[in-house]
């Protein structure tokens, strides 16, 4: 599988490429009120209203950084209804991806409540790098009616 | 991946690289500096340069388009503005604009010479001339649409201008291939449908009129010529 690193402060995690749509640079962001910290607001992507996550803030607590790496994912899904619906994913030092086969992943349950967005770990010479489950994410998201309509 | 912040203070490829006395003994492995993770992460290092706000601003305006895609194929999918819209290329031959419907446009190339075909040849039927190897038969457009020669009107202008920007134009429509002549070449452009206005009922009515629609654009006039039937008319007074 084809992974999206990124970084939040010193950390890589990664996040499977199947879902994603274009990785596109900070734009301006509409700020939501009585809406969760972690979401930076909402923009017009190509005549859609799209919702921002700060992956940054979700996982660490503070914003992620005004940089030419900072930039946000663009992950679609599919509602129940079959309309497709975009969330978009800020994160710092988006700049690498990773190919690495499913069997090079490493059980985190030990350490990690196994219904929260963090997956498995990767090892490489340069340390470790943690997966985001993206369903747990659009599902969190779901929860807190960030995100219109229902998951298949 | 290596601590970026040491990098900043040294750059080793200018030292021990490949810019530098090649001493570096990670050379024999990577071979060139650009192979080298060290190196690359110093290029993405340029990315944490501040965003300036101009820039965050024209991306959200550009995102703002509405622009859709396919989400099978990743294509770009044309708005429902753009939906209706011919793309068209405009031409010069003589004084006047045309404009035919870039779908049969093969090629766009400098001038070849012409070989007459003896006893074939005539004021419609050039020759013809070797584009990429090719044989194609060469005709004079100018000449079936009846374009009087603007050389008595002009000579000295018309003569400089035709020289600078004569071209060779390829259409191919079902495997069937002709070239002709153009004095100048615009662009590529794309009208909406309702651009495309209907010509006058004189021009309408006439039995050998190729213009099936008139646009306006920078102030000129355009002949949109019907290229169906520009063809059948080359295959019937031709082949």
């Amino acid at each position: 599988m084809l992974l999206l690193l990124f970084y939040v402060g010193g950390d890589r995690y990664a996040i499977d490429t199947s879902q994603v749509v274009e990785v596109i640079p900070r734009v301006t962001l509409r700020k939501v009120y009585h809406a969760p910290d972690y979401l930076s607001g909402i923009f017009n992507y190509r005549g859609v209203i799209a919702p921002v996550i700060d992956l940054s803030y979700l996982i660490k607590g503070t914003n992620s950084n005004l940089s030419f790496s900072t930039r946000i994912i663009m992950v679609s899904y599919l509602t129940e209804d079959n309309t497709q619906k975009y969330l978009g994913l800020m994160s710092e030092k988006i700049t690498e991806t990773l190919k690495k086969s499913a069997e090079s992943l490493v059980n985190s349950t030990d350490i990690q409540d196994t219904n929260s967005y963090f997956g498995e770990i990767i090892m490489d010479n340069n340390g470790m790098i943690q997966l985001i489950k993206l369903e747990y994410l659009l599902a969190n998201s779901q929860a807190i009616n960030l995100l219109p309509g229902d998951l298949l | 991946m290596t601590d970026l912040t040491d990098l900043k203070s040294h750059d080793c490829w200018r030292i021990i690289g490949v810019e530098g006395d090649r001493s570096c003994p990670e050379l024999s492995n990577y071979i060139h500096c650009h192979n080298c993770p060290i190196y690359s992460a110093a290029g993405r290092h340029l990315f944490d340069r501040e965003i300036p706000e101009e820039y965050v601003s024209q991306w959200t305006n550009l995102f703002a388009q509405n622009i859709v895609y396919d989400a099978k194929t990743g294509h770009k999918i044309v708005n429902l503005k753009e939906k209706n819209s011919r793309s068209v290329v405009i031409f010069r031959l003589e004084r006047e604009w045309f404009a035919l419907a870039a779908q049969v446009f093969k090629e766009v190339t400098q001038v070849s010479p012409l070989h007459t075909i003896p006893h074939r040849s005539n004021e419609v039927l050039l020759g013809v001339v070797n584009i990429r190897g090719e044989i194609l038969l060469c005709v004079s457009l100018h000449n079936l649409l009846g374009l009087k020669s603007a050389e008595t009107i002009n000579h000295n202008l018309a003569l400089s201008k035709n020289i600078a920007y004569q071209r060779m134009v390829v259409l191919e429509l079902e495997q069937n291939k002709w070239v002709f002549l153009v004095d100048e070449i615009d662009t590529l452009q794309r009208f909406q449908e309702d651009e495309f206005k209907e010509p006058p009922s004189v021009i309408f009515q006439a039995t050998h009129t190729y213009t099936q629609a008139i646009i306006h654009w920078q102030n000129k006039k355009i002949n949109y010529l019907d290229f169906e039937l520009l063809f059948y008319a080359l295959n019937q007074k031709i082949l």
